[in-house]
């Protein structure tokens, strides 16, 4: 990768953070950023400790994997947005490397998805006293690491979807809460119908939900790294069908004359 | 009054006509609380005393409180967006009429999450649904809704006085289902966060509700939380005027309705 395609990547992922963040005060990114996720985790927890099926653990690691998950509208948006922004015809008329240009929409938000499972498993142990006195920290550290880059995958996906169907927004909290249900954060995998199991097996954080779990348990890092693996091949193959979808709808646009309409 | 009702059943059936197109909003009516039934039916089925008209009680209430907060903190803002609250405000209409009918077309639209979440129990997971109380339950469900749509009324002035305000509205989506107790007993709580649940419409909506749909809230108890549901949602209305003259003072008197 030449220097101009590396100060491409890191520019345009900060820059496409900063539009999205960068006008809130500290305490509307709380709020938006944060807020939504959190008390999302504590609700599912809440009923999963009513419900009783489980320990409270197992609802809260689930809950704080997903959370990472808020990642996904954010780059859903701001690759779908391209388009309500008028700034469509100059990404595609730029002679920017589209790699680049494309996957460099979610490096940042890795890294603020990370912030955010850190403000979730505080929260879980603070107020409902979640124990990770035994994990396996690296371990935990790494499925964070994980879950958002399959997160952003996601939202690379979604965000070139949207250019087909025009709402990111719509298809995002679809996403959302086909995750919820799926991966086996708040339902036991084993309880889920057969193809609903498949579905699970699609999704970008199934693997490390179960190896979450794993590590806070202070299981070792060796047994939970299949796992990772696992969610990151997921992951690669959802942001690389994003992009060639992104690709594909390019070439079809320059080749109709049909950006604004593809 | 007879031009106040034409205002508010025109409105009604305009915003009837704008929710049936906007994924978002069919989003949270029928999506949402499809999604959150399924799981729930899951997380909860285990239980020795599990009933399936809870959670479908307790999802369809979801529904409705997310139709109610996006719509009572977009009801004002949509004019704004669209470039016409200086023409409502300046129409000799009342705003507060205009406002509450296009809630009252929220809620109806609502209701169809209800129905849903009866499919998801009824149809999906093949459970018997059975309303133990079903005269009390309507009278129930019915309350339930004007409390929820009050709240509303109170919810959409707020957004548009200060933009700081509509931040956090956005985010009150879960805190009300949890401080609700639409899913749990709100006694799963933290004891300090419980005088918060109590305060709230949707609390007693699900009491309401939930108490109705098993059978177990009956005679004074239920007249008594009627009650309740009937005073919260006058408090709401009443909370909600001085804040819709205040809107109608920015536009009117300080020019500076669009500047918040």
């Amino acid at each position: 990768m030449t220097t101009a395609s590396l100060r491409l990547f890191f520019v345009g992922s900060v820059f496409a953070y900063r539009a999205l963040f960068n006008w809130l005060s500290p305490g509307g990114y709380i709020f938006q950023k944060m807020a939504f996720p959190l008390v999302q985790l504590a609700f599912f927890a809440l009923v999963g400790a009513f419900g009783g099926a489980r320990p409270l653990s197992f609802y809260l690691l689930g809950n704080a994997m997903i959370v990472t998950f808020q990642a996904m509208f954010s780059i859903a948006n701001a690759v779908a947005d391209e388009r309500w922004q008028g700034t469509l015809p100059y990404v595609v008329g730029s002679p920017a490397n589209r790699v680049v240009l494309f996957f460099g929409r979610g490096a940042v938000h890795v890294f603020d998805g990370i912030i955010d499972v850190v403000a979730a498993l505080g929260l879980a142990v603070l107020v409902f006293g979640l124990d990770l006195s035994h994990a396996t920290w690296p371990g935990i550290a790494l499925a964070a690491l994980v879950g958002s880059l399959g997160a952003c995958a996601f939202g690379l996906f979604i965000g070139a979807v949207a250019y087909l169907v025009l709402d990111a927004n719509f298809l995002a909290n679809l996403a959302l809460f086909a995750i919820v249900l799926l991966t086996g954060a708040n339902v036991p995998l084993e309880e889920l119908p057969s193809w609903a199991g498949t579905l699970s097996t699609l999704l970008p954080l199934t693997r490390t939900v179960a190896a979450s779990r794993g590590f806070a348990a202070g299981g070792e890092l060796a047994a939970g790294l299949p796992l990772l693996a696992g969610d990151v091949v997921v992951a690669a193959v959802w942001g690389l069908a994003g992009f060639a979808l992104f690709q594909t709808l390019e070439t079809q646009a320059r080749r109709r004359g049909t950006l604004e309409g593809f | 009054m007879r031009r106040e009702l034409r205002a508010f059943s025109a409105s009604t059936r305009l915003w009837l006509r704008y929710m049936a197109v906007d994924r978002f909003m069919l989003f949270c009516a029928f999506v949402q609380p499809f999604f959150i039934a399924v799981t729930v039916m899951y997380m909860l089925h285990h239980q020795p005393q599990f009933d399936p008209v809870y959670v479908v009680v307790g999802s369809a209430l979801t529904g409705i409180w997310s139709v109610v907060l996006f719509d009572g903190s977009w009801a004002i803002n949509s004019e704004r967006f669209q470039g016409t609250l200086e023409l409502l405000v300046g129409a000799p209409s009342s705003l507060y009429a205009v406002i509450a009918g296009k809630l009252a077309g929220g809620m109806a639209f609502s209701v169809t999450s209800m129905a849903l979440s009866y499919a998801v129990g009824a149809w999906l997971f093949g459970y018997s649904i059975v309303v133990r109380d079903v005269p009390a339950f309507a009278v129930a469900f019915v309350l339930a809704l004007i409390a929820i749509g009050a709240l509303g009324v109170l919810i959409a002035p707020l957004g548009i006085l200060a933009r700081s305000v509509r931040q956090f509205l956005t985010v009150l989506e879960h805190p009300i289902y949890i401080l609700g107790g639409f899913l749990f007993p709100v006694l799963l709580l933290p004891g300090w966060l419980l005088p918060i649940s109590y305060a709230l419409p949707p609390y007693w909506a699900a009491v309401a509700l939930h108490g109705t749909s098993s059978g177990e809230l009956s005679g004074v108890a239920f007249a008594e939380v009627c009650a309740v549901l009937l005073l919260s949602s006058l408090a709401c209305f009443v909370l909600a005027a001085p804040l819709f003259r205040l809107v109608l003072r920015r536009a009117r008197v300080e020019g500076t309705l669009s500047l918040t």
